[in-house]
This record gives structure tokens, sequence and C-alpha cells, in this order.
């Protein structure tokens, strides 16, 4: 398979505070991305995963390393014609309509008019947004958001396409339909860079994963090499309707708040085991 | 084309600014206003309406100039809705450029008819 995403020893650094004290945010990050796979970049909340995909796509600028996007310089128009980008937390143009907005970032893309039309339509109804076509942006929930985001990475019909927690905030149904456009992605072939600090959903959708953490990536690989597949500790959780003893104890929360607390006729119990 | 598509939805996002129907309102009761000081005035009413109609004019299209300027500037680097934009396939340059000329755009579009001078007619008479 051929590499799409390549970052070799990359590096950056925030100057910050009233005394410009340095920060460094990388630290000598490098992977590769082959095509065709969903790639999660997993890491905890500061690790560097949102940095990363910004130096990826020419937002900032890194100290040192090198990225190529398809063979190319990341901040070549070639390698951007072939790659969409849905931000954390968007926001977009709230006075646009969810077609004007659409028609906006295509023509970007110099799409051609009955290309274009075809295209935003599609998307809408792949994103589920057909009947809010004429709604403007201010109006948009969280998740219709999140799905026009997808909807505008995905206009100019990209091989490679950058996700930065696209499942954040969303509901489990919202989370359940973007995870579905996502393994919809990877059946047509395309190769997507997952970023996330859930690893139900990495583990869920991706192929091979990045583990990022204080800037440098601890571990990489297919996802079943780093996952152990052999149960190191069972849990057996048992549960059931708390007898009560006396009618006082129900009439007084004080006390109630203390049998649940105490060792007393305990209503739940948990045995752990090693395997 | 990229350039027109971004002059475009620039000029669509200023007027569709609440902002901007604010001070049109405002800059409609000023002018109705300078009616009634003409009424107070001995004799020269017109030269009343036509100073206080013109400084109207000028102060709140320098005020639409600055406010609706800045704020775009704002708001698209505030939101990061330019981070949308620049990963597509433009000249982030083009992009700043044209981001950084808008509150000029604004001013030297009023200028033809205002002239900054208006702002004090009590000065050219």
């Amino acid at each position: 398979m051929a590499t799409v995403l390549k970052i070799e020893n990359l590096h950056k650094s925030f100057k910050l505070g009233f005394l410009l004290k340095k920060k460094e945010i990388l630290r000598g990050i490098s992977l590769s991305v082959e095509q065709g796979e969903v790639f999660g970049y997993l890491g905890p909340n500061g690790a560097g995963k949102t940095t990363t995909i910004k130096c990826i796509l020419g937002l900032i600028f890194p100290e040192k390393g090198k990225i190529e996007i398809f063979g190319h310089s990341h901040l070549s128009p070639k390698a951007k014609e072939k790659t969409g980008f849905l931000p954390e937390n968007p926001y977009f143009y709230d006075h646009l309509t969810a077609s004007e907005f659409l028609d906006y970032y295509s023509q970007l893309f110099l799409l051609k008019k009955e290309e274009k039309e075809e295209k935003i339509k599609s998307l809408l109804r792949l994103v589920n947004l057909e009947d809010s076509v004429d709604l403007q942006l201010r109006k948009f929930s969280r998740g219709m958001l999140q799905r026009i985001g997808m909807a505008q990475a995905l206009l100019n019909d990209p091989s490679l396409v950058f996700l930065d927690e696209p499942l954040g905030g969303l509901d489990p149904l919202g989370r359940k339909e973007l995870r579905d456009i996502i393994v919809r992605l990877k059946d047509e072939g395309k190769t997507v860079f997952l970023s996330s600090h859930i690893l139900q959903d990495i583990e869920m959708i991706c192929n091979r994963v990045a583990i990022i953490v204080n800037g440098e990536i601890i571990n990489q690989g297919a996802l079943h090499d780093l996952v152990s597949e052999k149960i190191l500790f069972t849990e057996v959780v048992l549960s059931g309707k708390k007898i009560l003893g006396k009618s006082s104890s129900l009439s007084n929360p004080a006390r109630e708040k203390s049998t649940l607390l105490s060792p007393g006729p305990k209503p739940l119990k948990i045995f752990s085991w090693k395997s | 084309m990229k350039i027109k598509a971004i002059a475009f939805n620039t000029f669509k996002e200023a007027i569709r600014d609440r902002i901007l129907y604010l001070l049109l309102f405002f800059a409609a009761v000023c002018i109705i206003f300078s009616r009634l000081l003409a009424l107070l005035t001995v004799g020269d009413k017109v030269k009343i309406i036509k100073d206080v109609g013109l400084t109207s004019l000028s102060l709140f299209g320098a005020l639409m100039a600055i406010l609706m300027g800045t704020g775009l500037v704002f708001k698209e680097i505030d939101k990061k809705t330019i981070y949308t934009i620049v990963s597509k396939p433009i000249h982030p340059v083009g992009k700043v450029f044209r981001a950084s000329l808008n509150p000029f755009y604004h001013a030297s579009s009023y200028e033809p008819y205002f002239p900054g001078f208006s702002l004090f007619p009590h000065l050219h008479d």
C-alpha cells in the first residue's frame, strides 16, 4: 500500500505567558499513514493531537520536521486538493444557510455548476440534513454543525480526510451517525486520519493507531497488536435490591446514606481476579 | 474565481450582520431628528438639516466601516472559521490580505460621497 501521509521528526513549541516561556508541544513526532486505512490518533487532552493536525494542514508552521501528503509538501495546493478537514468544535459562517455554505466551499475547489449541485445534494443526503437546506447555520444544533462540517470536508471527494475529534460532544445517536459515515468512507477506500481521546471510538473504527502523550508518540501499530486479546482481568458485578430492615431507615435520609456507605448489608458486590 | 467567492461571502456576511441594521436605524433617527432641530432655528432650516444629515451620514459610515470591518476579521479568527478556508487549496496570504483590507474597503466606499471634512461641516462653510 502506498503511503499517503508521512511525518518525520515533527517539533513544535509555543511561547506562552508574559515572559514568553517556551513550551514544547510536539517532541519529534514520526508516523506514516497508508492508503485506505482509518488511522487513529489517540491521546489525552493537551497531548498535541490538534497541534499535529494543524501542522499537517499548514495552519501553523512546525519548527523542525518534514510532512508529506501524497509525496508532495503539505503546503502545496496539490496536496490540499486531495484532503478534507473537519476541525474540532466546528464554527462556520453562521449567516449562511446549509446549501449556501456548501456552495461557498465548493467554489474554493472550482467545481463546475452541475457537478457542484449534484455533490451538494448527495452530501446533504449523506449527512441527513436534507430538511435543513434553507436553515441558517446559527440555528443548527451541535450535532447538525458536526454533520455539515463533515459534508464540507467531503466536498472535493478527498482521498485523505482529517477528522479532529469528530465524535466529541455528540449524543449516542449522533455518534453512531458520524461513525457510520466514517465506516462508509473506509469502505469507499478513502484514508481517514481520526484524532480522538475516546478509546472506544478508536477501537470500533480504526485499523492502525498511534498513541501520543505529552507530544511524543509512545506506541503505534495495528490495533490488534496494541490491544491484547488475552483477558487479563475478570470483573463480576452482582447487584440486587436492597432489603430494608426497618422502615425508619427510609424516613431518615442521613441514615439511608450511611447504610449505603457503611459495610452493613451490601447492595453490590464486586469480585475481580487475575485470569 | 476563488477570490470572487471569498469576496462575495464577506459581502454577504456584512449585509447580514445585525449591527448594520442597528446603525442604519440610529442613522435614520438622527436624520429625522435634524428636522426637529431645524424647527428651532430662525430662518436657516436647510443649513441645519444639511449639516446634521451629512454629519450623521459620515459618522455612521465611519462606524459601519470600523465595526463591521474589525468584526469580520475578529470573528474569522475567534471562531476559527479561517481554518477551514486555509486548509483548502487557496493561498493563505490572499485570505489574510482580503481580511486586512476589509475596513479600508468599507471606509473607501463611503469616501466619494462623504469626504472626511464633512464630519465637521462648519469648518468648510
